[in-house]
């Protein structure tokens, strides 16, 4: 075996003794964490209708300047992946935070939306009104000046 | 169910109370008031009394008990939003192509100055001619004004809708107004459906009422239309609060939220440009 065979070879075998001692040093404990944590995930507040499953996410933020909290989102999914139920609880107690109402960023979703013609019973639209008629005087004035 | 439906402050509205009749006096009633408020506090209207000021010189300005309390919430909202939102903005507005120019408009709109302006009680001090605009809060607070003559006439079932800001109480037999939230962009699209009780639901967005590059959304100190947010809803105990709760999103950070949020009483879907939705504690409604 040359010189740089053996080189190459004793290199592999420290990588690789490394590798299993992080592992078992470090890799198995942010598993056992993370399982810890997932066992620890308590009910929300709702009872989950059936057909429905729960999905949570916890996230941490900064309640005052040198405060940090945790708030647990939980959302409520129907059969169908239609989200029916959003709720805000304080992570630690899985009680609605008494002062929730301050926490200011929202839970970011993806919404597709649904056609308004599929929707039954709907008494009315809540939308963004419709291009004034002032604006349209105005427009028609805005043409007449090109 | 009866209603009426009719044209006003340059948008559709229809009110429905949940009662045998609806009697022409009260209709009357409701119509009257929408048109007083609209030759009051149009901007498109010359001799409105938001216009009184398009030349006015430096110094104190008695206002009306109601324009008072409108430049007052307006105020608030000016604060809340960092002096983003701000109902001075009639001129830029104007320069910007939204509106007849008129007497005090600039040019361009990089020649607009923000004009100084404060309010203590009815006492309005400005440093020189400003053209306010309610847009953003005074739709709201007619609806409001509306819903509260119908109750003097005796209805206590009603939805007042005008022009898709509402403010509504239970049906007569207790159930919920079934409301669906327009998808921003997307007409034919719901983006939630909120059973309305006892409260206000607002939606607003930068599709409508466009000119040129900008839309109606503006921030004044920035000279422009907001982008970061292409429409919102809010939900709140009244209109008025919705209506002002769409306002400040528009023109706020999302650590803001939280502050208006509480002013208001209300949560919030938020539709940012980057096709993400941001849902405030709370949102009422079931998400599609």
């Amino acid at each position: 075996m040359s010189k740089t065979k053996k080189s190459v070879l004793v290199v592999i075998a420290v990588i690789v003794l490394v590798t299993v001692y992080v592992y078992y040093r470090y890799a198995t404990k942010v598993f056992d964490t993370y399982k810890y944590e997932e066992e620890e995930r308590a009910p929300s507040m709702t009872n989950v209708p059936a057909g429905s499953k729960e999905v949570s996410s916890v996230i941490k933020y900064w309640a005052t300047e040198d405060k940090e909290d945790t708030l647990r989102f939980v959302l409520t999914v129907d059969k169908d992946g239609v989200i029916i139920n959003a709720q805000t609880l304080d992570a630690a107690t899985n009680q609605v935070p008494e002062k929730k109402i301050e926490f200011n960023e929202g839970l970011v979703l993806t919404l597709k939306g649904k056609k308004l013609s599929e929707l039954t019973a709907i008494d009315k639209i809540g939308t963004s009104s419709l291009t004034t008629k002032a604006f349209n005087d105005a427009l028609g004035d805005l043409k007449s000046q090109l | 169910m009866q209603d009426i439906t009719f044209t006003g402050l340059g948008t559709h509205w229809s009110v429905m109370v949940d009662a045998e009749e609806f009697s022409v006096a009260a209709q009357t009633a409701v119509l009257e008031y929408v048109q007083d408020f609209e030759k009051r506090f149009s901007r498109f209207l010359s001799d409105s009394e938001v216009n009184h000021f398009r030349l006015a010189q430096a110094g104190e300005h008695t206002l009306s008990p109601e324009l008072a309390k409108l430049l007052s919430r307006a105020d608030r909202l000016r604060t809340l939003t960092a002096g983003a939102y701000d109902p001075a903005v009639g001129f830029l507005l104007e320069s910007a192509g939204y509106g007849m120019s008129e007497a005090g408009s600039p040019g361009k709109p990089e020649d607009f100055v923000v004009p100084q302006w404060s309010l203590v009680g009815e006492k309005l001090t400005i440093h020189g001619p400003v053209a306010f605009d309610l847009g953003g809060i005074g739709k709201g607070y007619c609806i409001d004004q509306v819903a509260a003559i119908v109750r003097d006439w005796g209805y206590e079932y009603y939805l007042v809708d005008g022009g898709g800001d509402m403010v509504a109480t239970t049906k007569a037999d207790g159930s919920a107004w079934r409301v669906a939230i327009e998808y921003p962009g997307k007409p034919d699209m719901a983006a939630s459906v909120i059973e309305l009780v006892q409260g206000g639901v607002a939606v607003s967005d930068s599709f409508r009422r466009r000119f040129g590059q900008w839309h109606h959304l503006v921030n004044i100190k920035e000279r422009q239309s907001v982008t970061a947010v292409i429409g919102c809803a809010a939900w709140a105990p009244d209109a008025w609060s919705a209506d002002c709760m769409t306002s400040g999103l528009f023109f706020s950070a999302p650590q803001e939220y939280g502050a208006l949020t509480k002013e208001f009483q209300a949560s919030y879907l938020l539709f940012q440009k980057d096709g993400t939705v941001r849902v405030g504690p709370d949102w009422p409604g079931i998400l599609l």
